[in-house]
């Protein structure tokens, strides 16, 4: 009796909706069994792995820096390697990593670079704008952005280091030719686009 | 075998504290147990070695780099979270690389976006649903599903019944499966976030 009933049940097709569960716990499965491949993992390849963690650390040293210390007026080239610096994290291996060779040059193919470590390490696009414009102002012939913005504060003043600094680049900016402000007009909504197409 | 269905992710033990306090070994450790999977994962969803190595470098980077997004949830572990995002590195390579090669069904399945990646709540309550069976009922579950897709006459052979009975036994757990699913809060949670056909 049993085994007609049995006999009499075709193949059973599971809903959709368990089928595509079982199909993501399957590759979950394959994922955790990956452990016998590791015998058969090049060394060339594990050294790879090895040095993209380590690229990892760095990054991840850089952002404990950053929430430490916070905003300070130098431009970004400055401020990452006076990071690196602070955190003993080499800046070669960042920038090897972002396949940049300067942070100062910012152009069509470092711009993506810089606003993914930005965004990497927890800067704001409001921050990253000011160390860019900081750098900008430097070619430019500007006195150094600390003593500018010092010289600015008032006794008893409330507003942040930021905010001064906004400020007197807003001052430095008006006296630059058109030309000059449209590229920096460039750069920055380049940057500012950029930023927000990276998500941590 | 069995349980290694109902709970098959490996033992990360407190790696991800380790990683978190900044220990250098901890990272290298993460790129040792995982760079490998991720290569044998890729290599699985269709890319070739030179492009499943890349993709596994970026990955053991990107994914280390999001180490503080990670948190410690009862019965979900580690290795579970790692592997969500990877799976998501997989999908978006192909959406990437879609005019070399169409996008594999079961990987639009998951259409998760970077900043909301998390273990799926509905594979954990999967494995759960699973571990509540009989362990004859697993095993037929992890003959037919999981690794290589074993046929009736495989799985009738090996609990001494015929290839119906093995179908019929197959047909009940997945019943039983689906029932016991279908009353699970996240199962409902995350039927209404998909598009089920």
């Amino acid at each position: 009796m049993k085994n007609q009933e049995e006999n009499s049940v075709g193949q059973y097709n599971p809903a959709a909706w368990l089928n595509k569960l079982l199909n993501e716990l399957q590759e979950s499965f394959i994922f955790d069994k990956g452990e016998l491949d590791t015998q058969q993992m090049s060394g060339p390849f594990l050294a790879r792995c090895e040095s993209a963690a380590g690229t990892a650390l760095a990054v991840t040293k850089l952002r404990r820096e950053r929430q430490r210390i916070g905003f300070v007026p130098l431009s970004f080239t400055e401020y990452i390697e006076g990071l690196a610096r602070v955190a003993k994290v080499s800046v070669s291996r960042i920038s090897d990593w972002l396949g940049i060779v300067s942070f100062s040059e910012l152009n069509s193919s470092s711009s993506p670079s810089v606003a993914r470590l930005a965004k990497e390490i927890g800067m704001t696009l409001r921050e990253l704008l000011v160390h860019v414009r900081i750098g900008f102002a430097a070619e430019f012939d500007s006195s150094p952005m600390a003593l500018l913005v010092a010289r600015r504060r008032r006794h008893g003043d409330s507003r942040s280091e930021l905010d001064h600094c906004e400020d007197v680049l807003l001052d430095i900016e008006s006296s630059y030719a058109p030309e000059r402000k449209m590229k920096l007009d460039e750069i920055k909504s380049n940057l500012q686009s950029l930023y927000g197409e990276f998500n941590r | 075998m069995i349980q290694s269905v109902a709970r098959s992710n490996f033992d990360t033990g407190d790696l991800a504290t380790r990683m978190l306090s900044l220990e250098d070994d901890a990272f290298k450790k993460f790129a040792q147990l995982f760079g490998p999977r991720f290569r044998a994962y890729f290599q699985r969803g269709g890319l070739s070695p030179a492009d499943a190595e890349d993709l596994a470098v970026s990955c053991v980077t990107d994914i280390a780099l999001k180490i503080e997004k990670y948190e410690q949830k009862e019965g979900a572990s580690f290795s579970a979270w790692v592997f969500s995002i990877s799976r998501n590195y997989l999908a978006d390579w192909w959406r990437k690389n879609r005019q070399m090669e169409p996008l594999p069904t079961d990987l639009s399945v998951n259409d998760v976006k970077a900043d909301e990646m998390t273990q799926s709540p509905s594979v954990i309550a999967v494995r759960e649903a699973i571990s509540t069976m009989t362990e004859d009922e697993q095993e037929i579950i992890r003959l037919r599903h999981f690794g290589l897709e074993h046929s009736y006459r495989e799985i009738g052979n090996q609990f001494g019944i015929t290839s119906d009975a093995a179908r019929v036994r197959h047909f009940r757990a997945l019943q039983k499966l689906q029932r016991v699913l279908e009353k699970d809060f996240r199962i409902g949670a995350s039927l209404s976030t998909r598009s089920v056909d």
